[in-house]
């Protein structure tokens, strides 16, 4: 039976959850290895509630459903090995989307990381720049020169069939 | 002199062998010369230690482990080597640092618990380039209600007070950082601009704000790492969206890693293709699968990269078109290997081998370059069957800071040709290291390490020429340098044997001899010749070397060797600390021994004997072990003068009645010689008349040397009369002792030995040679033939000498004429 540790949004909300759920942050982890276990709330100052309740379901549910140990030689690059839970977490607004790759990334919990990142470039995979400006909002901030020069740099993109 | 005559030579030289429009690469050969130069000089510190080590340390299973650390030694120097020059490590190079900051950014982060360093964030800030003053304020607030947040948490929690203080600075100096942001992205370069979404042309809302947010949460590494999952088109396709996506879809990382997974084993590049850059190899490769394939669509005339990915390939390949090839990763990781064929067959006119290791299992050879300049530099290359590179009569390739070893015939043959040998390293060969034959060879073999062969350093017959200098030659199991059949090389400051020039070599520590010359004419000079098993410079079988300015020195057996109808000049060396003769010159040899100086050897300085004739002149023969010039009858010295021969422990001259220089007290300055300072000259008792022992020369090449008969007539081992000089007899090699090692080398006996102490052991047929009894020096089961035989009284024949250090000696009453000045 493990312990349960405190965890603090940046606003203030206070989460209670079992240890082991909560070192598959390893952020977290160390911060627990390092302090020893007490019962003032870990304060994560870069995470929001809302932010942090998302991430704790999915570490909920990846702890009670191990998924299978990922094969080492699996090509990482695989975009379509999304697992439905995980495809699913993800179908969220692109703010939200971001927030997570961020909390991810700080809370260091790297099968979430992977998959909103994969999430992420599904959105932009094969997409045309302007197709990819409007997901992103992006103002395209080229000069005309600038862009034909970029064109002319990417010209042998054109001759590399097959791939 | 002979420094400015050699430099002119090879100045001369390496512009013959390279012909400018062959080689993109020269500014790098000479930047090689340079550096391995350089590597040769540290060596050369290290080695001198290393000897003096060895030295101290004799026992064979040091020795062994010493030659693995060595072994292993060298491995690394040759990939330090490799470091400096090759294009494909420094690209590794490069990317492995940047692997290392990736992780130590990782790292870093982690150390401050996720956080962005401030710097870290001022970027994020600076690239988002964010106008928009509400966002700016937006930010502020979240940042430094967050930083309230720390605050109350200090005074809450001090448990955690440590560990969130670094956090806390950092929040608090990003919250500077973005209070001035506002003017700071003011002035920000718009070239590393990025998402920009201003307010007014958007929807407004939260949402809006948000995203403005959330990207400028993104930093460059999340951005890396959601691209990282992109193929190259949609990387493209970013590249042409703005200016932060097209930094960021040009990142080498991102390119590195699409070009490992995306490349086939084989690449060709157009020439000039900057290697450091993963997205133009990645832009400019062909694909194939197999160097063979690759090789057929190379472009003629064009010189083409050709990349190698870590892997073996199992191909005889034949370059015949120029292509530079190089492998990447470690030295060792590309391997090219073949049984049935020539695993790399050379045609074309120039190009490079680089980074590759090359091996040969079936009866070819591993690499044979027929023609032109071909350049293999940083390789490592065996062959299990023949010889590893064969060098053909029209090629003159440049072979350079290899590793070439375990070879089951000679390292490099080189079968007519020219060519560069530079900064090799050369090991474990079982016929030798470098080979050259045919009269057209002409190979420069310089800077090289020559060591632990099993057979040659290096050979050069059949009138071929060589230019072979500055090499490290050692601990070879047969002689440094060879030189048969008429050959010509220059050896200077090396160990060879053969016609040429040896000039500026280190040659120590063989099994055998340190250069050995036969029926050639080389000319050694500034060579260092030490330590070696057998003797320094071995001259037999009418060698007409020109000796000068070398130091032979501490070489277990003769300093210089001549015999066998063996000539020569042997002129102004330093000949000191050897254990034998500094010069032992016998079997109608010839040679002309002038201003040299033979010092504290430890049997005689000059030891004539077998109507040898010699000059001496000029000679300061000092401090040597017993007598500074011996003659012994029936060799002559034609000159006999201007030199300066003292101190020496038995006397300064001796000689019998037939072999006595005229004039010599007038024309030498002899003093202190003789172990009270006063036996200047000693006649000793022999054959009044010199005269060719007839008896059996229907059947031998020479008759036995007197002094031996002499031996054998009292019944005593020859080494009594013979001393540790080598005298024509009969000898048989004692297996049963040999394999007692007692002396590490074979055991071989006199005829009277083999009789008494060696009755009953397996001592083989008997053999002819020159050769002194190994049975009396033997400590450990002293000669039982040393006793004269009391019965035999022959009156005038000479006594037997006793060496003041052979303990095993019995001393009786010697009898010397001795003629004090």
């Amino acid at each position: 039976m493990s312990s349960i540790v405190k965890l603090e949004s940046s606003d203030e909300k206070v989460f209670e959850i079992e240890k082991d759920i909560a070192c598959m942050s390893v952020t977290i982890k160390n911060m627990i290895e390092d302090i020893g276990e007490s019962d003032t709330p870990i304060p994560l100052p870069n995470v929001t509630s809302t932010i942090l309740e998302k991430v704790l379901d999915y570490c909920k549910h990846h702890h009670q459903h191990p998924s299978p140990q990922a094969d080492d030689k699996k090509d990482e690059k695989r975009l379509d090995d999304i697992p439905p839970y995980d495809r699913d977490f993800c179908k969220v607004d692109q703010p939200t989307l971001f927030e997570l790759i961020l909390a991810a990334n700080y809370l260091d919990i790297k099968p979430l990381l992977d998959v909103t990142c994969k999430t992420v470039a599904n959105m932009i995979r094969g997409k045309t720049p302007e197709e990819i400006r409007k997901i992103f909002n992006i103002k395209n901030d080229f000069t005309p020169e600038e862009e034909e020069q970029i064109r002319k740099e990417n010209e042998w993109c054109e001759d590399k069939g097959g791939n | 002199m002979w420094n400015r005559l050699f430099n002119n030579k090879k100045i001369k030289f390496d512009q013959q062998e390279l012909p400018n429009s062959y080689l993109l690469k020269d500014d790098d050969r000479d930047s090689d010369i340079e550096s391995i130069e350089e590597n040769f000089k540290d060596y050369h510190h290290q080695q001198h230690q290393n000897q003096q080590q060895q030295q101290q340390v004799e026992e064979e299973e040091e020795e062994e482990e010493e030659e693995e650390d060595q072994l292993f030694q060298d491995i690394n120097n040759i990939n330090i080597d490799l470091n400096n020059i090759c294009n494909i490590k420094k690209r590794k190079k490069s990317i492995s640092s940047r692997n290392n900051h990736h992780q130590q950014q990782q790292k870093y982060n982690k150390m401050k618990m996720g956080y962005f360093t401030a710097e870290e964030t001022q970027e994020m800030i600076g690239n988002s380039n964010n106008n928009n003053s509400s966002n700016n304020n937006n930010n502020n607030n979240n940042l430094t209600s967050s930083s309230n947040d720390g605050d109350s948490t200090l005074d809450k929690t001090l448990d955690y007070k440590t560990a969130t203080e670094n956090l806390i600075d950092a929040m608090q100096l990003s919250n500077l950082t973005s209070g001035a942001s506002s003017s700071a992205s003011s002035h920000n370069s718009p070239g590393c601009s990025g998402i920009s979404t201003s307010c007014g042309s958007n929807s407004t809302g939260g949402s809006s704000l948000q995203l403005i947010n959330n990207s400028n949460g993104l930093s460059d590494e999340h951005w890396i790492l959601i691209f990282h999952f992109l193929d190259f088109k949609t990387l493209v396709s970013l590249s042409e969206t703005c200016h932060l996506f097209y930094r960021l879809s040009n990142d080498r990382f991102l390119w590195e890693s699409l070009l490992k997974s995306d490349r086939k084993k084989v690449i060709i590049l157009p020439p000039g293709t900057d290697l450091n850059q993963p997205v133009a190899i990645y832009k400019h490769r062909k694909d194939f699968d197999t160097i063979s394939e690759a090789l057929s669509h190379l472009t003629e005339n064009k010189r083409e990269i050709m990349l190698l990915a870590q892997g073996v390939y199992q191909e005889n390949i034949s370059i015949d078109k120029p292509v530079d090839i190089m492998g990447e990763g470690e030295l060792g990781s590309v391997v090219i290997e073949s049984s049935t064929g020539n695993t790399v067959s050379i045609s074309a006119p120039y190009g490079s081998i680089t980074n590759v290791a090359m091996r040969q299992h079936g009866h070819w050879f591993c690499i044979d370059i027929e023609k032109g300049s071909f350049s293999i530099s940083k390789c490592d290359i065996t062959n299990s069957t023949l010889s590893a590179v064969k060098i053909g009569r029209s090629a003159s390739p440049w072979i350079a800071n290899n590793f070439i070893h375990d070879c089951k015939e000679a390292g490099i043959a080189i079968f007519g040709g020219e060519g560069t040998i530079i900064g090799n390293h050369f090991t474990r060969n079982r016929y030798g290291s470098i080979e050259v034959v045919y009269s057209t060879s002409k190979p420069t073999i310089k800077l090289n390490r020559i060591f632990k062969n099993k057979g040659y350093g290096i050979h050069v017959h059949t009138n071929a020429t060589a230019i072979i200098s500055e090499n490290i030659i050692e601990e070879n199991e047969s002689d440094g340098i060879s030189c048969w059949g008429g050959a010509s090389p220059v050896v200077s400051n090396n160990k060879i044997y053969g016609k040429g020039i040896y000039e500026y070599n280190q040659i120590f520590g063989q099994k055998l001899d340190g250069i050995r010359i036969s029926k050639s004419n080389p000319q050694i000079s500034h060579n260092t010749i030490h330590h070696n098993q057998g003797d320094g410079v071995r001259l037999v079988i009418r060698a007409n070397p020109i000796i000068t300015e070398n130091h032979i020195c501490e070489n277990k057996r003769v300093g210089i060797h001549i015999y066998r109808e063996g000539m020569g000049i042997v002129s102004n060396n330093y000949i000191y600390g050897n254990k034998n003769a500094g010069m032992q010159v016998y079997s109608r040899a010839n040679a002309t021994i002038c201003n040299n100086k033979i010092v504290q050897n430890r049997c005689s300085g000059i030891y004539v004997s077998d109507y040898a004739i010699v000059n001496i002149k000029g000679n300061e023969i000092t401090n040597n072990g017993e007598v500074g010039v011996e003659i012994v009858s029936g060799a002559k010295a034609l000159c006999f003068e201007g030199n300066n021969i003292n101190k020496n422990y038995e006397g300064g001259l001796a000689y019998y009645m037939d072999s006595k220089p005229i004039g010599y007290e007038l024309t030498n300055t002899f003093h202190s010689n003789g172990s009270a300072g006063n036996q200047q000259y000693i006649m000793r008792q022999g054959r009044e008349i010199m005269m060719y022992n007839t008896k059996k020369s229907n059947k031998d090449l020479e008759p036995i040397s007197f002094l031996v008969e002499n031996a054998l007539q009292e019944g005593m081992c020859t080494l009594s009369f013979t001393r540790e000089y080598y005298h024509a007899q009969y000898w048989y090699e004692c297996r049963t002792c040999s394999e007692k090692k007692y002396n590490r080398s074979d055991i071989a006996v006199c005829e009277e030995c083999a009789k008494k102490c060696h009755a009953g052991h397996d001592i083989g047929v008997r053999k002819y040679g020159h050769f002194y009894c190994d049975c009396g020096q033997q400590l450990s089961s002293p000669c039982q033939c040393m006793k004269p035989n009391q019965n035999s009284t022959s009156s005038n024949l000479p006594k037997p000498f006793v060496h003041p250090t052979h303990t095993t000696h019995q001393n009786i009453n010697q009898q010397h004429i001795s003629i004090l000045s």
